[in-house]
């Protein structure tokens, strides 16, 4: 191994590749001993022929810039339009053919390892000009080795293989702080890195049909990049890595289905959903037979986005895609316009435009259940609906139809309790909670519901207990996320419940609340939060404010647990808890009220409760607790109005009219009065012990 | 047949002295045969009558697992998503159950005890590395977000686990328990027998099809002799449910499978594909729709056609 000049070097190189290739075409081997060695042979020519291939296009890249620099502009900066780079000699095509098939071979010969060695040797090459389309070729086929864990057990860290100079290898990339991947992963998302730099300076951007050719070459050699880093990062959870890579290819992916398709998708699973929507919008147009797409953005719209309108569209017309050709999907279609209408429904305030609305999603949800009628999800929202239109005996049959489906749907055991708890069968929802919390540990919301079955059959005392319980739970399941110092790679942080705790109207910034009724209300509160902020000494806590919001409930909860135990310190203390944390929700000063009521100061609790109420007029127990404080200030006219707005707001709510008969009583008026009172009886006898509307809205 | 083989293969073991099992291991690991019998036996639960031979077998797999030998220790790795099929079509059979909580409780720690993790940095094109020089990089990717990312490399690694022991399976942990064992799984994915991997994807077909009506071999273009068993049958079959990050681990055996050119590969894609749809899980069409685009541009890029 000489120094060699630079068309010797060429020579030689060729040499090396032509005897390579010719013992590959030679087939004649007698012996398998002869095979093997014949096997080094050729491996050890296309090495060499590889080696001294790029050796030899570095020097001959170094000559032409000291001898005119004017031909090395054109590579460098980063042309657009495929214009061919001036002076450029290329590698030849019987060295290309021999440095593409080194490592081919050895993976052929099984040799996984010295492939794996022969491509970074490629590789660490120094770029340049004649190379670039075998190194993204390289990069490529050596990511989807180390993917495919061909190499496995095999594998060995660039780290540990140090590199020998010598006169015959070319030069290669040496930096001060050099990354040098340590295992598998890091070798791939570096390599497909790296690759997707040069796809997209190799992108064309110009769409004028003479660079169609050239345009769509490089698309596809850039979409090949994008697969890979996709199934590279999914699997981690890595998708903001991709999703940036991403939002780079949409330059030059004018009118390219797939990669919008990836896009949109990615932004769905980083969360960010209002982007998420308008690329969906996008893949849509330009792929408007695939049904999938719309029911993805039904989902976004009603999960996410707060738009149910917009979800009930898109749900329509993928059932109406679905019936021009079937793909499948008709049933859950129908599914997510009942889901829709369902959601319209809660939102809605008006009496007769509710019910309706409820009718329409009832039969659009009855005719998905028609279609498949082992679907789980489909017969749980069927039993929702018709609980909520009063059929109960209807909605357990149901109900108990998909527990035979799928016993271990949480969302359907919360709804079975409330049902029994309608038909006031307590103990039995009782052994039914105790029973899905086996299976469900750290459900707060089931936790939630047995402390108000308990209240009911046991008293307050025991509720306590499962209320303190709650709050331990809190701190195990919560306390990591709130901690800013944690870093939030878990990536199997399964931590995050996503069972909503009733009544659970407090939303994050990025995930508006599921519960439509009162979403203007958290968004009433988001902004006053953000005004105390910014003028007193309030300062949010750090972390998911979700899993703020849910200590929030369970303060809450027990300070009524307090209360109804006749324990005013205590209360007080669970009230000093939750305001710490957040201290403009309504729900607070609705509690607030209470502490005054039970105390009988009228005056401030009156003052609590329009607060509250000025926050979220539509709050029905601030109306009724706000009635009585009337009645007890003797304001007995302001009581009954405030009251017969609650009930229309609520009419099945037995406590409103409950309260109404004391205030017309009062009144004078006892006939109204005796028959409210009797309307608040039958109304108690089929009242659910939570409302039916508090299970979570669940889409699996 | 295959039982037969299999049930001499159990009262083989149970002949073995202390001393006698090194040598049986390295033996185990070329048998073959008995291997794919075992795969035959645990794929068709019914035509083997394996309620009968399922204790010995799950006592077996264990023994293998814990007897220190790494051979055997494969041997039984390799059956994990099978056990895993089983347990979801059957939550009854418990010794099915017991042994995938002790194959977890005991994957999830290391040689010393300690809770195991798997830790990577994740590189940034901003620093230069040994495959490129960042300063000839266009300005697009040195951008706000590469050089934070260079910032946090060593100190901001991707990581897995540590994850907690669990007593039992219930609802709340049955799909991370399982996530978890088929990610171990593919770590030695290619260690696994082809056929394996074949009978794998069947079960994958199987388990993410059950239960809907449409079959799904009508709407794909590939050969659908794979799976005509689960598929057609009565109306109320129960479903499996299924999670995102679970159905995002069998892709991964699945990705192997058609690069290699197994059969039932591409059936079992397709299958993750409608199911994924069918449940609108985002993370998991993204990287289906990655897997089938390559597959579509360039059929021949499997550059090893083992």
């Amino acid at each position: 191994e000489k120094k060699l000049p630079l068309r010797s070097l060429r020579i030689v190189a060729e040499s090396y590749a032509i005897k390579g290739l010719c013992l590959q075409k030679d087939e004649g081997a007698p012996s398998k001993f002869k095979k093997a060695e014949k096997e080094e042979e050729i491996n050890k020519c296309f090495d060499l022929a590889s080696d001294l291939g790029l050796l030899y296009m570095q020097k001959l890249e170094k000559e032409q810039q000291s001898q005119s620099t004017i031909s090395t502009n054109t590579n460098t900066s980063g042309s657009h339009s495929p214009q061919p780079p001036g002076l450029q000699k290329s590698l030849g095509v019987v060295l290309e053919q021999a440095i593409q098939h080194a490592p081919m071979i050895l993976l052929q010969q099984g040799k996984a390892g010295q492939a794996l060695e022969r491509y970074r040797n490629t590789l660490c090459a120094t770029e340049c000009a004649g190379i670039t389309g075998i190194r993204l070729k390289f990069m490529c086929q050596l990511a989807e080795l180390l993917l495919q864990g061909q190499v496995g057990e095999n594998y060995v860290s660039p780290l540990m293989m140090p590199q020998k100079s010598s006169l015959w290898k070319p030069k290669h990339y040496a930096a001060l702080s050099q990354f040098i991947p340590k295992n598998e992963c890091e070798e791939v998302i570096l390599l497909l890195a790296v690759a997707e730099s040069m796809a997209v300076r190799n992108a064309v951007l110009s769409q004028s049909p003479e660079f169609k050719e050239a345009r769509l070459s490089a698309y596809l050699d850039a979409t090949r990049v994008y697969d890979l880093l996709t199934i590279a990062t999914v699997r981690w959870g890595q998708i903001a890595l991709l999703q940036e890579s991403l939002e780079r290819s949409m330059k030059f992916s004018f009118e390219e289905l797939h990669l919008w398709k990836q896009n949109a998708l990615s932004l769905i699973s980083m969360e960010r959903y209002s982007q998420a929507f308008s690329a969906l919008k996008e893949v849509i147009r330009l792929d408007p037979k695939a049904i999938e797409n719309y029911l993805l953005a039904a989902k976004l719209c009603y999960q996410h986005l707060n738009l149910p309108q917009e979800g009930v569209h898109f749900a329509r017309e993928a059932v109406l895609r679905d019936m021009e050709n079937s793909f499948g999907f008709l049933g859950r279609a129908y599914l997510y316009v009942g889901i829709g209408y369902h959601l319209l429904a809660e939102a809605n305030l008006l009496k007769k435009e509710k019910t309706e609305l409820r009718l329409k999603a009832l039969n659009q949800i009855r005719s998905a259940v028609d279609l498949e009628p082992n679907d789980y999800l489909c017969r749980y929202y069927l039993g929702l609906l018709l609980a909520l239109t009063d059929q109960l005996s209807d909605a357990q049959y149901h109900v108990r139809m998909a527990l035979d489906l799928n016993p271990e749907h949480s969302a359907t055991l919360h709804l079975l309790v409330l049902l029994l708890s309608a038909e006031q069968e307590h103990k039995c929802a009782l052994t039914i909670v105790d029973n899905a919390l086996e299976e469900y540990p750290d459900c707060l919301n089931l936790m939630y519901l047995k402390a108000h079955l308990e209240v009911h059959e046991d008293g307050p005392e025991k509720a306590l207990a499962t209320a303190k319980q709650m709050l331990e739970l809190w701190k195990n399941l919560y306390e990591g996320q709130t901690n800013s110092d944690m870093p939030e790679c878990d990536r199997k942080s399964d931590t995050r419940s996503v069972f909503q705790l009733y009544p659970s109207e407090m939303s994050d910034k990025d995930s508006s609340s599921l519960r439509l009724q009162n979403s203007s209300a958290a968004r009433v509160e988001q902004a006053l939060s953000e005004v105390a902020s910014s003028m007193s000494s309030f300062s949010p806590r750090p972390g998911p404010q979700r899993a703020w919001m849910l200590q929030v409930e369970i303060w809450l909860l027990l300070a009524e647990l307090y209360l109804s135990l006749d324990q005013p310190g205590d209360v007080q203390q669970c009230l000093m808890e939750a305001t710490q944390i957040y201290p403009l929700s309504h729900h607070i000063m609705n509690m607030k009220a209470l502490l005054h009521m039970h105390k009988e100061e009228w005056s401030e609790a009156r003052q609590c409760l329009q607060n509250a109420l000025a926050i979220n007029p539509q709050h029905v127990r601030s109306l009724q607790q706000l009635g009585l404080v009337y009645h007890h200030l003797d304001l007995q006219g302001l009581a009954e109005t405030t009251l017969r707005d609650a009930a229309k707001i609520e009419p099945k709510n037995h406590i409103t009219w409950y309260n109404l008969g004391k205030v017309l009583k009062a009144l004078g008026e006892y006939e109204k009065a005796s028959s409210a009172m009797a309307t608040a009886l039958m109304e108690e006898k089929s009242n659910p012990i939570l409302p039916f509307n508090s299970v979570p809205l669940c889409f699996e | 047949m295959a039982d037969i083989l299999v049930s001499e293969w159990m009262e083989e073991f149970e002949a073995l002295t202390e001393s006698e099992i090194h040598t049986y291991s390295t033996e185990q690991e070329h048998n073959h045969e008995i291997m794919i019998a075992l795969f035959d036996v645990l794929s068709e639960p019914n035509k083997y009558k394996l309620e009968i031979m399922i204790d010995g077998i799950c006592r077996q797999l264990l023994d293998f697992y814990r007897s220190g030998e790494k051979q055997l220790r494969k041997f039984t790795l390799q059956y994990v998503p099978m056990l895993v099929f089983l347990h979801f079509s059957d939550k009854t059979l418990s010794s099915i159950q017991t042994l995938l909580v002790s194959l977890y409780n005991l994957e999830i720690i290391d040689s010393k005890g300690q809770p195991r993790t798997l830790h990577f940095r994740i590189p940034s094109v901003a620093q230069s590395s040994i495959f490129h020089d960042a300063n000839n990089l266009e300005p697009s990717f040195i951008a706000e977000n590469s050089l934070r990312r260079w910032e946090e490399c060593n100190s901001k690694l991707v990581s897995w686990g540590p994850l907690p022991q669990v007593e039992c399976l219930n609802a709340q942990n049955r799909h991370r328990v399982i996530t978890a064992l088929i990610f171990l799984y593919n770590q030695q994915l290619s260690s696994v027998l082809t056929q394996g991997i074949e009978y794998t994807c069947k079960g994958i077909s199987r388990l993410v099809t059950q239960g809907f009506q449409t079959t799904s071999s009508a709407r794909s273009s590939v050969n659908s002799d794979t799976d005509s068993t689960g598929a057609q049958s009565m109306t109320l079959t129960q479903r499996i449910p299924v999670t995102s990050p679970f159905l995002i681990e069998l892709l991964n055996i699945v990705y192997n499978a058609v690069e290699r050119g197994i059969s039932g590969g591409q059936q079992a894609l397709n299958d993750i594909i409608y199911r994924a749809n069918y449940e609108t899980f985002a993370a998991v069409l993204l990287a289906a729709n990655s897997i089938k685009n390559l597959l579509q541009h360039s059929p021949s890029s499997s550059i090893t056609s083992r």
